[in-house]
């Protein structure tokens, strides 16, 4: 899959993450997945640098945090509806992992939504993926459950 | 959090530390005045490469038109050397001011466009139109916090995690990380650290920092230069000499810079918790700041402390007050290493203007209330700020860290490259600067201990911060100036000159300002203190109301032990006048004189030093007050009984006694007050007596140390001859002596007075010949005969002496002209020079007998 598709699924799951867990960062969220995208590490762990005349916080947001966690789900979403597809263009690939994502209406016809299983094992992975990136594990599994909470289960 | 008061008694106090202004400001000016200072020195290594072979050859024909050794130090200091090559010192002095108004004027400029860089390289950008609310809300916390102008606020990209401040003056910008400014909404997140960070930029923190920083981003390059090209030259000693003074500095830069700014985070916090109405909200920000491990030899280098460190001021402001061994040292080795690069640009600047004591007094000038403002601001504010909570602050890590930073600093200044033994003439220079800027700084918490008594009748805390700044100030330029005068005294000759330079110092109004300005310090501590006074507002931020007794002891006892104590040196003074056989020469009679300078001084010290062992914590100061009093009225005693032997004292004579002892005395303190205050600390009772004991010990003191000023001078006393005997004995042969070197040189530059033209002869006799015979003629004239005796016979030798040197004058003439006459007359002169050497030696014969 084209990465600039993947990333804009990645942002539009992302995006549902953050409208549940912090409503706050929607206002800045697309210029933040912006940067993000540019250069994922240096967001997630910028060079620690000590300001001058500083206060000293590391006060980092979730947005990058849920773009880092919400890639891997998409990655693992497109190879399960690839693979139910087989020969499938695409933009119908695409289409339907949109369909997944709960938020209204999805247009074409309805995509068939995630088995618990299937559920579950998008939450291993993003709690897998928070770890890795260094969320705490409770922020870790909040991010999971948002993620899960974001797509259509069966 | 303020501990919970016990029933019945007023909560205990918070003090407000912020009262006072802070002392890292003065530290902050000090480290840019070390910069600037750096900055000649740049100015000084240009000159010299651009112009100072010309310099040198001028310095080198100055000193031969006016017959002195080109090199050694009689060669800077001889007038008419000054005057003449004025014109070019004046020019070196256009090229050290230049290099540092380059770097300061580069460092200006970097700190405006500096703001540009950074702006443009991480990427600030304003609040987008979402969080227009957090702009708003972000200039109601800058109304509050009293800015005028409120800084742009400006949001970093995603990567950027903490709150920072930066810009040029009236310019500043505070940047906030995009997570925080969502938050604009939580007062118990935003409100706290944006208050921080407009704390900074109220105190000028942005300034500072950054004026520092951009100064050295200047000075670095710069200071590279004389590196390159020493090593282009192959001068391998010059660049390791000059190569790792310069990098000391940049590694005393680095350092300051961190200490200082780690200190106003504190400031910061406190500020921001006096606008929050309480430590609590600005405590719970800075439960989430992360500790960060840092290996010990980066820990120095961090700009900020440690959360557990920052709660614990914010819990218990009182700390931040301490003044540490590195809070002295950084001040005073910083002014060292400020010191000989001073005294190059005023020797050139005031080179055919001014004597060179004016580089001493510029020197004293500006290191002297720059330590003021640093060191001696911090003690002050310790001792006010002690009293609130009841804990004494000791001067003592203050004192050892001015003692060690003064001995460090100068030796290893950029000023003192090239020099032998870093420029130290002595190693007892080590010790004796080490006890003077220890009791220096001693004095002033003295001083500062006693003030602190008087605070509970100030109105308001400039009454408490002025007189700190202007009484430090003062008390550590007189110490400078002295420490400087001793070094070039010692250079140019040896103790023995020191001594007689401590009895005729001249151009001491410094010092006896700084007398002055202390007494009437505590003479106005003393009197507006009470015994029943409570803690003004000013100084408590919650808590209280606290009680605020005076320590120290009243007006009048410290008064009357002064007064007694030097009535107990005039005792002794009266009593070596009754027991010793009156004055008959000169020299007794200016040996008893300048030995009253002494023993008045060393009344004054013991006194002093009385107070500082029965009270370690105000003693010093105390005896700022009873130290001169005491040197006073021994000298009026004194004085008194060479009246009643019939010596001419005018007031001029008076003035100069009474000054003279009171310098000495001053001196003789501080150089005491660290053994004093050390015996005082191992008697470990505190703050110790108030009345008839201390007025007791310090006349007992004084009279011992008069008793032994006395008997030290009875055993340096010129033996006792009659004015003949003196004559005879001293005067005689010590003009025969003279008189000898100076016909060795006339006979070999005059040779068998052929009449011949002979230029080079004529230039020796007047060139090597004339001008010591002068010296020789001044001194034979300085005599005064003690009766008529003697001054016919003396009259004879003047004769004798002015022949001479007619009779040399008209040699010269005759052997550039090759004139008869001229030799003729010379010889005329000549043989009466013998005539009146022979009636001299008659005149002698006759006294003898």
């Amino acid at each position: 899959m084209d990465s600039r598709v993947a990333d804009a699924l990645s942002g539009e799951l992302a995006r549902q993450v953050v409208g549940r867990l912090a409503p706050d960062e929607l206002a800045v969220f697309d210029p933040v997945a912006q940067e993000y995208f540019a250069d994922p590490q240096a967001v997630l762990s910028p060079a620690r640098r000590e300001e001058a005349v500083g206060f000293g916080l590391d006060l980092a947001m979730l947005t990058p945090y849920a773009l880092a966690v919400a890639g891997p789900v998409v990655t693992w979403l497109v190879a399960t509806v690839s693979t139910a597809a087989r020969e499938e263009s695409e933009a119908r690939i695409t289409s339907w992992v949109r369909g997944l994502f709960r938020r209204g209406p999805a247009p074409g016809p309805p995509v068939p939504p995630l088995t618990d299983e299937q559920a579950r094992t998008v939450h291993r992975i993003a709690v897998r993926q928070a770890r890795a990136v260094g969320l705490p594990d409770q922020q870790a599994a909040l991010v999971a459950d948002a993620i899960v909470g974001a797509i259509r289960v069966g | 959090m303020d501990a919970v008061a016990a029933p019945g008694r007023p909560p205990p106090v918070r003090p407000d530390v912020l009262a006072f202004p802070a002392p890292t400001t003065g530290r902050f000016l000090v480290l840019l005045v070390a910069l600037l200072a750096a900055g000649l020195f740049v100015g000084d290594w240009l000159h010299s490469e651009v112009a100072g072979v010309g310099w040198w050859e001028t310095y080198q024909a100055c000193a031969v038109s006016q017959q002195v050794p080109a090199d050694g130090p009689v060669a800077t200091g001889t007038a008419g050397v000054d005057v003449c090559r004025a014109g070019s010192e004046h020019t070196r002095a256009s090229f050290v001011l230049g290099g540092a108004a380059a770097v300061g004027l580069g460092g200006v400029g970097v700190l405006h466009l500096a703001p540009v860089l950074i702006r443009r390289r991480r990427r600030l950008v304003p609040p987008v139109p979402g969080l227009r609310p957090a702009g708003q809300r972000f200039a109601e916390l800058s109304a509050a916090a009293g800015l005028a102008r409120c800084p742009t606020l400006l949001l970093g990209p995603a990567r950027q995690r903490d709150a920072f401040s930066f810009g040029a003056p009236g310019r500043y910008a505070v940047v906030l990380p995009i997570g925080l400014a969502l938050k604009w909404r939580d007062p118990r997140l935003f409100d706290p650290v944006v208050r921080h960070e407009l704390a900074h930029v109220v105190h000028r923190d942005v300034a500072f920092a950054w004026l520092a920083r951009s100064i050295w981003y200047v000075l670095a390059p710069a200071l590279v230069l004389p590196v390159l090209a020493e090593a282009a030259s192959g001068d391998l000693p010059q660049v390791l000499d000059y190569l790792w003074r310069a990098l000391l500095l940049a590694g005393t830069v680095q350092l300051v810079v961190a200490a200082l700014l780690r200190s106003r985070e504190h400031d910061a916090d406190l500020r921001a918790a006096r606008l929050s109405g309480g430590p609590e909200p600005v405590l719970g920000v800075v439960a989430l700041v992360r500790a960060v491990e840092l290996p010990w030899y980066r820990r120095p280098l961090a700009l900020h402390p440690g959360p557990a460190e920052r709660r614990a001021v914010l819990e218990h402001p009182e700390l931040v007050a301490r003044v540490s061994f590195l809070d002295g040292f950084t001040a005073a080795f910083l002014s060292g290493l400020t010191g000989p690069l001073v005294v190059t640009l005023v020797v050139s600047g005031a080179a055919g203007r001014a004597s060179n004591a004016l580089a001493q007094l510029g020197v004293a000038l500006v290191v002297g209330p720059l330590l003021g403002a640093s060191v001696g601001l911090a003690l002050w504010r310790a001792s006010v700020v002690a009293r609130t909570t009841g804990r004494p602050a000791s001067p003592w890590p203050a004192a050892l860290g001015v003692a060690a930073g003064l001995v460090c600093g100068y030796p290893t200044s950029l000023g003192t490259a090239a020099t032998v033994g870093f420029g130290v003439e002595d190693p007892l220079w080590f010790p004796v600067v080490a006890a003077a800027g220890a009791g220096a700084t001693l004095l002033v918490a003295g001083a500062g201990e006693v003030w602190a008594d008087a605070v509970a009748a100030l109105r308001g805390p400039r009454r408490a911060w002025v007189p700190a700044v202007v009484v430090s100030g003062t008390v550590f330029a007189a110490v400078v100036w002295a420490l400087v005068q001793f070094d070039l005294v010692l250079g140019g000759g040896g103790w023995p000159l020191v001594g007689l330079w401590l009895l005729a110092m001249p151009d001491r109004w410094l010092p006896v300002a700084a007398v002055l300005v202390v007494v009437g310090a505590v003479v106005v501590a003393l009197v507006v203190s009470r015994r029943d006074g409570w803690a003004p507002a000013w100084i408590v931020e919650r808590g209280g109301p606290a009680p605020w007794p005076a320590a120290a002891p009243r007006a009048v006892v410290v008064g009357g032990a002064g007064v007694l104590a030097g009535l107990g040196g005039g005792a002794v003074a009266v009593v070596a006048d009754l027991l010793v056989a009156p004055a008959v020469t000169d020299a007794q009679t200016l040996h008893r004189f300048f030995t009253s300078f002494v023993l008045a001084a060393a009344v004054g010290a013991a006194g002093s030093a009385a107070l500082g062992v029965l009270r370690p914590a105000d003693g010093p100061g105390l005896g700022g007050l009873v130290g001169p009093l005491a040197a006073t009225t021994t000298t009026t005693c004194s004085l008194a009984l060479f009246l009643g032997h019939g010596s001419e004292l005018d007031a001029g004579i008076v003035a100069d006694a009474l000054c003279a002892a009171l310098v000495m005395g001053f001196f003789a303190t501080a150089l005491t007050a660290p053994v004093a205050a050390a015996v005082g600390g191992l008697r470990r009772r505190s703050p110790g007596p108030r009345g008839g004991v201390l007025a007791a010990v310090a006349v007992g003191t004084a009279v011992a140390a008069g008793l032994g000023v006395g008997t030290v001078a009875a055993a340096t006393a010129p033996p006792t001859l009659s004015p003949v005997q003196e004559y005879v004995t001293v005067v005689v042969p010590d003009l025969l002596g003279r008189y000898e070197q100076v016909e060795d040189r006339a006979r070999d530059a005059v040779g068998d007075g052929a009449v011949v033209r002979d230029p080079a002869r004529a230039d020796r006799i007047r060139y090597e010949v004339l001008p010591p015979l002068r010296e020789v003629l001044v001194v034979a004239e300085a005599h005064r005969p003690a009766t008529a005796e003697i001054r016919a016979a003396h009259d004879r030798v003047l004769r004798a002496l002015r022949a001479k040197q007619v009779s040399l004058e008209v040699y010269a003439v005759g052997y550039t002209a090759a004139d008869p006459g001229a030799f003729a007359a010379a010889e005329g002169h000549r043989a009466e020079e013998l005539r009146a050497f022979q009636q001299w030696a008659t005149a002698i014969a006759a006294l003898e007998e």
